[in-house]
């Protein structure tokens, strides 16, 4: 999981991940959505707070179960909401 | 009469604790059920790895008829969940529901409690587990715990609060709701009670400039629920113009200009002033 962190965006999401969540084990999963590791209000908070790091705006309509399923779904959906990772 | 089986019926975290605590216990779980899902479930999730069958019912109908089928003692725990039981499965003597209600009632009966408590300013709301009668959050309390409100908390973040305690406190009535050795009081009416319908906003979601800094900043935090549509953007009319509210931000007053109350609107911002605080608002 090292490795697969050192992108720093993936790190940037895992330890906002950890602050919503820090009873979890993140690292471990590779769907957070099918192990019950988000749920909905989980997922909106992540949201603002990647708003707020990343200066954008994520969509509403965004926010549905594929775009929140592992680290490498969320660096896209930042990607596509306009975030200069 | 103590029950032979569980079943909670709820979405989203409080029930997986829920769940968690009634695994510990010799009583078995039935069942779990959601009534809504936005796809985000961790109550599937923990049933599928706790071996706890669990149904997604979204019709009115197959939930009652379900309800009205249990024919063992059972114990229906309802935590956030938006299914009202019909009377006919209150009548259902097998059945014993309670309930988790996200405000001190009789305060705020009904839909979005922490709404309500922020804009109507109150100091204190809580956790509500009761009994279900068939008028909606009327039932007979079993227990109630007091959070107080903090200044600033949203709604969302008011919600995750009593979300918090009522997993708590659950896990210490369990015991006595299985063995049935809890009492239960009546809501006491303290003149004060009113009832929330889903469609209900504050002020009817429009901002009035007028308000005080502290009134306006309670009714923005009211209806912020991040970036859940639980209602539409507030809406701010000035100058024969309609705005969506877009954000807002709160901050100490300039102390070289604690001269009163002002307001401006400059650009696409609102500002309210008074001698404490400045609330800037940001329109659309």
């Amino acid at each position: 999981m090292t490795d697969y962190l050192s992108n720093t965006a993936l790190n940037d999401i895992f330890a906002i991940l950890k602050t919503i969540r820090p009873e979890l084990d993140f690292s471990r999963s590779r769907d957070f959505i099918a192990e019950g590791l988000l749920d909905s209000f989980d997922v909106v908070t992540l949201v603002s707070a990647l708003d707020k790091k990343y200066g954008i705006s994520i969509p509403g309509t965004e926010i549905v179960p594929d775009n929140f399923k592992n680290l490498e779904t969320i660096e896209t959906l930042l990607r596509k909401s306009g975030a200069k990772l | 009469m103590n029950p032979q089986q569980i079943i909670i019926i709820g979405t989203g975290r409080l029930p997986c604790s829920c769940l968690e605590a009634c695994l510990a216990r010799p009583v078995p779980v039935a069942g779990c059920i959601e009534s809504g899902s936005q796809g985000f479930s961790p109550l599937a999730a923990l049933c599928r790895k706790r071996g706890v069958a669990y149904q997604l019912m979204l019709d009115q109908k197959s939930l009652s008829q379900y309800f009205l089928s249990i024919r063992q003692p059972t114990l229906v725990v309802s935590a956030y969940n938006y299914f009202i039981f019909p009377r006919e499965v209150l009548e259902n003597p097998a059945l014993n529901i309670i309930n988790f209600h996200n405000s001190l009632l009789p305060r705020h009966r009904g839909r979005n409690a922490p709404t309500w408590s922020i804009y109507e300013m109150d100091e204190i709301t809580g956790i509500t587990w009761h009994q279900v009668h068939p008028a909606v959050d009327t039932g007979d309390v079993i227990v109630q715990k007091s959070i107080a409100i903090d200044g600033d908390i949203t709604a969302l973040n008011l919600t995750l609060q009593t979300l918090e305690v009522a997993a708590a406190v659950f896990m210490e009535i369990l015991p006595s709701l299985l063995n049935h050795s809890y009492t239960c009081t009546p809501v006491r009416n303290d003149g004060r009670t009113s009832y929330h319908r889903s469609t209900d906003v504050p002020h009817g979601g429009v901002l009035d400039p007028e308000w005080t800094v502290k009134q306006a900043y309670a009714f923005l935090r009211a209806l912020d629920y991040g970036k859940f549509k639980v209602f539409a953007p507030p809406k701010l009319h000035h100058l024969g113009t309609d705005w969506s509210i877009t954000g807002y931000q709160i901050r100490p007053a300039d102390p070289g200009q604690r001269d009163g109350s002002a307001v401006a609107f400059q650009g696409r911002q609102l500002r309210l002033r008074d001698r404490e605080a400045e609330l800037l608002i940001n329109c659309d």
